[in-house]
């Protein structure tokens, strides 16, 4: 049972348009829903009142239209608008939740207006399902809803921004936390995309959720990073884009396990746990599995393309004869197409000697004028310490 | 084992115990009142020298896992305004007087204002008017439109003063004060009140039993005002009539004609001769057999002295008792009342010696001097609670039951020590969460469970590459090293971004989403902390027996090794 990923040769970044392919059919879908059918926002965010009621039994599923319809009526009758909807865990669907609106009027505030309301249709739904018991009740008036959006919208705005700038700090240019930013961008839109197709309620436990994705996807995506940063150093031969690869295989044991661990406990909370937890843990859920796909697909792949564009700009200007200062974790100038397989480590075919490394690169323009003797010693030089290094 | 290896270990253990003993709390208490339930811990049991308590849990439950309301209220400035016109500097007779200011009060309802509520008062040669201050009035609009309602009876009237006077943080103060007084008084365990200011306070009321009437107890102003009823509406012998209408009493006045005239009318055109304000804080509540319930008031200051002079020089007119706009009793003044006075009448129909109860309470709390409104109200039934609480702590025992056996089924050696240091890692954790004081709410639990999954990233992580470096041919013991070196740098990074997206949460949320950041920033933290010591001490541990040497235990087949 050990050890699903050891010594696959997959391609994860040749592929990558694929990825992102799959990503943007995924991204357009829920935008495309988003903008048909909208999304449900909960009274954290519209304002209202929401009341719990709890039926004596449960629902059984064919009588589930009826009965709301049943419930529709009884309230009608008491004259209070409101929107119904049944809920449950997965087991039992035993409770009705009534929203209504409560702007203030009259001298009486927003509360004084729900208490109104729920007096009114208590007795109507007694009537209607004898047994039935209110067991919560909420309101959010007008006033504190439009706050939570406000808070909502900069609570998620700073969570990028501190991440942007961590990752920028960390590691070396900002074409690495412009990638990481991007697939966290990814997954909050695949969240909301998800919702906008579900319809789900979103309250003030999806900003949680969104934001809690967005930390843990980005924890991902740094452990990735973090082995590209460190094979970097250590394989000095091979494209950026091979390295990213290696970098990802390597990792890919560990990424899916976290997914997987984490998963396990969110779907066991989802299945068991109460009602008022299950929107809240299948954001977390849809989030953390987005979250994962982007780390491993998308994440590295974007910083390719970015490092992949800088590889060309560095051979041009090399070209042009104009001076080109390499920096750490910069592109090797690419020497094949990007789209290639993993090396096997042993291997050391004869091409990646030309391929500078960074001290070859600094002795080869100040041997410039020493000649080419000077530069070729270099390079051997440099195969012998490579050589020394694998073996430790 | 070595010396270090064994005092890391007792250290943990000594950990784990003191987080054990601060959850648990088997130990000597300051008040022997479980915190959650409000009832009594049962006596100790002695073994040897030390007392034991029965072990409980010594973490406060957020509202949404009690049962409770969770109450936001805001607090309404006000807006004065004083007018002057010739006709209130003339000389009148108190007669004039009251005709006048009946007069001027029946030209400014409140919807004429464009507010809902106004208080009127002549003062001196000054007329007074303060209207409840939403964020849209416009005070010197509002001015004009009173001047242009009055301008007939009170001709060149001019205003003097118009100015908005919106909540400052000495008034949220003492709301603060009076609020606590009447919960404090109402008898709900351990309530929170907190002031955010400007003009806002939150109040928590976990295991209300009547959430509606402590809503009201709390909110209500509780502006006692004692008018005096002016003459045509009721002297002597012709008073109000009475009627019980269901559990209420209901006056009606009649003026000089015999016509009825509405309650609300008579109180409006009563001026007022002591409120609340100029109450001492004794108030009781008198209840005897064969006797009126009665709830007895004292006045203080000039107060007293205002009222003893109107009383000797009002003897058979009516006294209206109003509460908040309502009336409570219209007695009639028989005598002289120098300070000390009794409310009684509305209280012998049943639930009457609860509202008896309640007005004491408020007057001796004091009324409040602003309007406050509730702009948010959570309230969960305890039932519901607690089938949430138990629903989520079950549901996380069966996922963490699911890791531990995945972790030792995949990682094999290790994943058995990563499952003990879970274990391990989530005792910690309620310890800590513990420490910060920290209210335990439903996402809270939700946090703690999805930090199980997280922790374990870190193991994984360690392990992965633990395999990695087993394979290139180290030894053990430099393998370990290697490691634990170089996952470390992947650790930190990667749990700096989840407990910094969890300050930003913590910075915007709301009640119970702090509770979630609270509990996924300790978890965060903590589990960096078991990552390097526990791990590290069982895997140390394990390095110096023989069971290092088996290789196939770290999910490594032999023939692996040596790869380059």
């Amino acid at each position: 049972m050990v050890d699903l990923f050891r010594g696959r040769k997959w391609d994860l970044v040749g592929n990558r348009l694929v990825w992102f392919g799959l990503s943007l059919a995924l991204i357009a879908t829920g935008v495309a829903f988003w903008a048909v059918r909208g999304l449900n926002f909960g009274i954290d965010f519209t304002g209202g009142g929401l009341v719990t009621y709890q039926f004596e039994r449960p629902v059984p599923q064919g009588q589930q239209t009826g009965t709301l319809a049943r419930a529709r009526e009884a309230i009608g009758s008491s004259g209070v608008a409101a929107q119904l909807q049944l809920a449950g865990t997965a087991a039992a669907t035993d409770q009705l939740l009534v929203r209504t609106r409560v702007e203030p009027r009259g001298g009486q505030d927003s509360d004084a207006v729900l208490t109104e309301q729920r007096n009114k249709m208590l007795p109507a739904l007694q009537q209607a399902f004898p047994g039935v018991q209110e067991i919560a009740g909420e309101m959010v008036s007008p006033v504190v809803s439009k706050e939570l959006i406000r808070s909502a919208v900069l609570a998620v705005a700073w969570g990028c921004v501190f991440i942007l700038i961590w990752i920028r700090i960390r590691y070396f240019d900002f074409k690495w936390a412009s990638s990481a930013l991007v697939a966290l961008v990814h997954d909050v839109l695949v969240l909301i995309g998800v919702f906008a197709m579900t319809q789900k309620e979103i309250n003030s436990p999806f900003v949680a959720a969104a934001l809690t994705v967005v930390g843990y996807s980005v924890h991902d995506t740094i452990v990735i990073f973090d082995r590209i940063r460190e094979n970097l150093r250590l394989r000095k031969g091979s494209t950026f884009a091979e390295t990213a690869n290696i970098s990802l295989l390597e990792t890919m044991a560990r990424s899916v396990n976290t997914v997987l661990t984490v998963l396990l406990v969110l779907i066991a909370v989802y299945l068991l746990g109460g009602v008022s937890l299950r929107n809240f843990t299948f954001a977390l859920i849809v989030g953390m599995v987005a979250g994962g796909y982007s780390s491993i697909f998308n994440a590295a792949q974007l910083l390719v393309v970015m490092k992949n564009r800088e590889e060309r700009l560095v051979a041009g200007r090399r070209a042009a004869g104009r001076p080109v200062r390499v920096m750490p974790g910069q592109a090797r100038p690419a020497r094949r197409a990007a789209r290639v397989a993993p090396k096997p480590l042993t291997e050391e075919p004869a091409e990646t000697v030309e391929a500078a490394s960074e001290e070859g690169e600094r002795e080869e323009a100040a041997a410039g004028e020493r000649g080419e003797r000077a530069s070729r010693s270099a390079r051997k030089k440099l195969k012998a310490d490579r050589k020394r290094k694998r073996r430790f | 084992m070595q010396a270090r290896t064994r005092w890391w270990l007792i250290g943990i253990l000594a950990l784990v115990a003191l987080a054990l003993v601060g959850v648990l709390e088997p130990v000597k208490l300051r008040d022997r009142t479980d915190r959650n339930t409000g009832k009594a811990i049962p006596a100790p049991k002695q073994v040897g020298p030390f007392r034991f308590y029965k072990p409980h849990l010594g973490i406060t439950l957020g509202l949404d896992l009690r049962g409770g309301s969770h109450l936001v209220l805001q607090a309404q400035g006000r807006a004065v305004y004083e007018f002057s016109a010739p006709k209130l500097s003339e000389p009148m007779s108190e007669e004039e007087r009251t005709e006048l200011y009946a007069e001027v009060v029946n030209l400014l309802p409140p919807e004429a204002m464009g507010t809902a509520k106004r208080d009127v008062q002549l003062r001196g040669d000054r007329l007074v008017v303060e209207t409840r201050l939403d964020e849209e009035t416009d005070v010197a609009q509002q001015a004009d439109t009173i001047k242009s309602l009055l301008v007939e009876k009170l001709p060149g009237i001019e205003t003097k003063v118009a100015e908005r006077q919106p909540i400052t943080g000495e008034n949220l103060t003492s709301i603060e004060r009076i609020i606590e007084e009447r919960v404090n008084a109402y008898g709900v365990t351990e309530p929170v009140i907190q002031r955010q200011p400007p003009d806002r306070l939150v109040v928590e009321l976990p295991g209300v039993k009547d959430p509606e009437k402590a809503k009201e107890l709390i909110r209500q102003t509780a502006v006692l005002e004692l008018r005096h009823v002016p003459r045509k509406y009721a002297y002597g012998e012709r008073g109000p009539d009475m009627t019980e209408v269901g559990a209420n009493r209901v006056y009606t006045f009649r003026d000089p004609t015999g016509k009825e005239v509405p309650t609300e009318q008579v109180i409006d055109e009563s001026p007022v001769i002591v409120t609340g304000r100029d109450l001492k804080p004794t108030s009781r509540v008198v209840a005897m057999a064969g006797q009126q319930t009665q709830v007895t008031f004292e006045l203080q200051g000039d107060a007293a002295k205002t009222f003893e002079d109107f009383t000797r020089a009002h003897v058979k007119h009516y006294l209206a008792i109003v509460l908040d706009g309502k009336l409570i009793t219209a007695p009639v003044v028989r005598s002289t009342i120098r300070r000390e006075g009794v409310i009684e009448g509305g209280f012998d129909k049943p639930g009457g010696l609860e509202e008896a109860r309640d007005l004491s309470i408020l007057l001796n709390a004091g009324a409040l001097p602003f309007d406050l409104d509730y702009i948010e109200n959570r309230t969960v039934s305890a039932q519901l609670g607690q089938d949430a609480l138990q629903k989520s702590l079950h549901a996380g025992l069966i996922g963490l039951l699911a890791v531990l056996v995945f972790m030792a089924l995949y990682y094999r050696l290790p994943g058995l020590l990563a499952d003990v240091a879970l274990i391990i890692y989530i005792i910690l954790l309620m310890g800590a969460i513990k420490l910060v004081n920290q209210v335990l709410t439903l996402p809270g639990i939700l946090a703690v469970i999805l930090s199980i999954g997280m922790a374990v990233d870190a193991n994984i992580i360690i392990f992965e590459r633990l395999k990695e470096e087993i394979r290139t041919g180290k030894t053990m013991r430099s393998a370990v090293e290697a490691a634990f070196k170089r996952a470390w740098a992947a650790i930190l990074d990667s749990n700096v971004c989840s407990m910094g997206t969890g300050f930003v949460l913590f910075y915007f949320g709301s009640g119970p989403i702090k509770g979630f950041a609270v509990a996924l920033i300790v978890g965060v933290a903590v589990s960096l902390f078991t990552a390097v010591t526990v791990t590290r001490l069982f895997v140390n541990i394990v390095m110096n027996t023989p069971l290092a040497q088996n290789l196939a235990l770290f999910g490594v087949a032999p023939g692996d090794v040596g790869e380059a």
